[in-house]
């Protein structure tokens, strides 16, 4: 429904006091009632923190029927006081971002084309090569202590990881034996 | 002018500013008649009790003079009268009420009083219609309120008021302004004093509940830029507006005014208006000269005044 000058100015001819009286008086009159309901869109705030560096500032989160439309920082943190850096500032493009990739692209060695794959070959083929490379470079002992370590593989976490997801990918490195793990917060 | 909403007329958008600057006009010139004395302010330290305690600043049970309330009904009348060109003969019958209950100094002892409930008592004996009624009344006590507000809100330094009522004269906000120019903090108007203060944006203003589930905001198609916060666990809402930059001297009237589509739709999602009767100290604000030790701190779950003629609207 558009909005219309009766809905600025309630009772017709009455001028802006006529319709602030009309509506913010008591009771309300009946004639305020009958009309079509306006049209409008309920929106969720929540606060949360910036998933990126380690300042932790503090957001504001909008969604309406579930998804994200708006995220600004929280005025009333006593970290940012509402401001955000422009990686903050641009979060909610990880959620909302045409311009992501939906799909696995994949460029071989030495081409200049991108091909699309599936995830199962890409999981595979990136298993494939840890496991080969960790087999290269694996360190059982370092002169007679035992060490069972990497040095052929680095992991970086990346900063949009939320705090379980950085436990698992520790714990997936640890397990693999890589000792360079570090991640983009401390950095 | 770009705050008030696209689909809102330019002859309209002029009436309102007009308003805004005439209502301005008439306040300064009241406020500067003297309604007090100096006298009736009270201490810093005084001041400082009843802001810890959650209580308003505005004392209770000073009159203000009686040149200044007649002076300040007249401009009045000649306000409404301006800005209601069809309704003479409904403003002729307040105007008349109003000589019969005594002139303006007996309603202001009402309205300043708390005494809502006599006020439309008043109104309904001599026939003026309650809406009307409650307008004027609210309007007529604005410059003695922001004659007080003018001197005492230099007591409420940040930080030190967290309370979704105004610390002047404890009535519920009127609008909420969100400051671009302060990364989105919300500031609520108080249009019985015009005072503006600092509040979270995800508090409830009046039942004071940060769960976040309970509070919604509503936009309203056509309306970009202006929004309703309205709270899921007492059904209340108030009107917010984001603003480039909030200034203490913004058209708050008009932009209150210019906006009654929104309370009309938040109606229309089940919320209730507060009445603009209830101050939330009405039941415990103490006379002045009170000792701040016998304050009781104020409570932000307690419910407010919830009388027949003073209850809330839907």
């Amino acid at each position: 429904m558009n909005i219309t000058r009766r809905g600025f100015l309630g009772a017709g001819g009455a001028g802006v006091l006529g319709a602030a009286i009309t509506l913010f008086g008591l009771p309300p009159r009946a004639e305020a009632r009958r009309r079509k309901p306006f049209k409008t869109a309920e929106t969720k705030e929540s606060t949360t923190i910036c998933p990126y560096c380690g300042v932790g500032c503090g957001l504001i989160v909008s969604t309406r029927d579930g998804k994200l439309v708006n995220i600004e920082g929280d005025p009333d943190h006593p970290i940012n006081e509402g401001s955000l850096c422009s990686k903050g500032m641009s979060l909610a493009q990880v959620a909302v971002n045409e311009r992501r990739l939906q799909k696995v692209r994949y460029r071989a060695p030495g081409s200049t084309k991108w091909e699309e794959k599936d995830w199962d070959w890409a999981l595979a083929e990136i298993a494939k090569r840890v496991k080969k490379t960790r087999d290269a470079t694996f360190v059982a002992k370092d002169k007679e202590q035992v060490v069972n370590r990497t040095e052929g593989i680095a992991c970086l976490g990346g900063a949009a990881l939320d705090n379980e997801e950085c436990y698992l990918l520790s714990k997936f490195g640890r397990g693999l034996g890589l000792i360079y793990i570090e991640h983009q917060a401390r950095i | 002018v770009d705050i008030f909403p696209s689909e809102t007329e330019s002859s309209t958008e002029a009436e309102l500013l007009l308003l805004q600057a005439d209502l301005q006009t008439w306040i300064d010139q009241v406020c500067d008649l003297g309604p007090y004395s100096e006298q009736d302010l009270p201490e810093a330290a005084e001041c400082r009790a009843r802001l810890d305690a959650g209580v308003p600043l505005l004392p209770g049970g000073v009159r203000p003079s009686r040149a200044a309330a007649q002076a300040a009904l007249q401009g009045l009348m000649k306000l409404l009268r301006r800005y209601l060109p069809d309704s003479t003969q409904a403003l002729d019958i307040l105007e008349r009420s109003v000589a019969e209950a005594g002139g303006a100094s007996a309603l202001l002892d009402m309205v300043l009083g708390g005494r809502g409930n006599a006020m439309l008592g008043w109104a309904r004996r001599g026939g003026v219609a309650d809406d009307l009624a409650v307008f004027h009344a609210v309007l007529l006590a604005r410059p003695f309120r922001t004659w007080f507000a003018r001197r005492l809100l230099r007591h409420v330094e940040a930080g030190m008021w967290s309370h979704g009522y105004c610390p002047l004269c404890g009535h519920w906000p009127s609008l909420g302004l969100l400051d671009g120019q302060e990364d989105g903090r919300r500031y609520l108007w108080c249009q019985h004093c015009g005072s503006q203060w600092r509040h979270p944006r995800l508090r409830c203003v009046f039942c004071a509940t940060e769960d976040q589930s309970s509070l919604s905001v509503y936009s309203v198609d056509g309306l970009a830029g202006w929004r309703i916060q309205g709270c899921g666990g007492c059904r209340r809402y108030v009107k917010e507006v984001r603003l480039q930059q909030r200034r203490e001297d913004a058209p708050c009237d008009a932009l209150r005014l210019g906006t009654l589509a929104l309370d009309e739709a938040a109606m229309d999602v089940g919320l209730l208006r507060e009445s603009p009767l209830i101050a939330h100290h009405e039941r415990e604000a103490p006379p002045l000269g009170f000792h701040a030790p016998s304050l009781r701190k104020a409570s932000h779950n307690e419910k407010p005044l919830d009388g027949p003629m003073t209850g809330r609207c839907q």
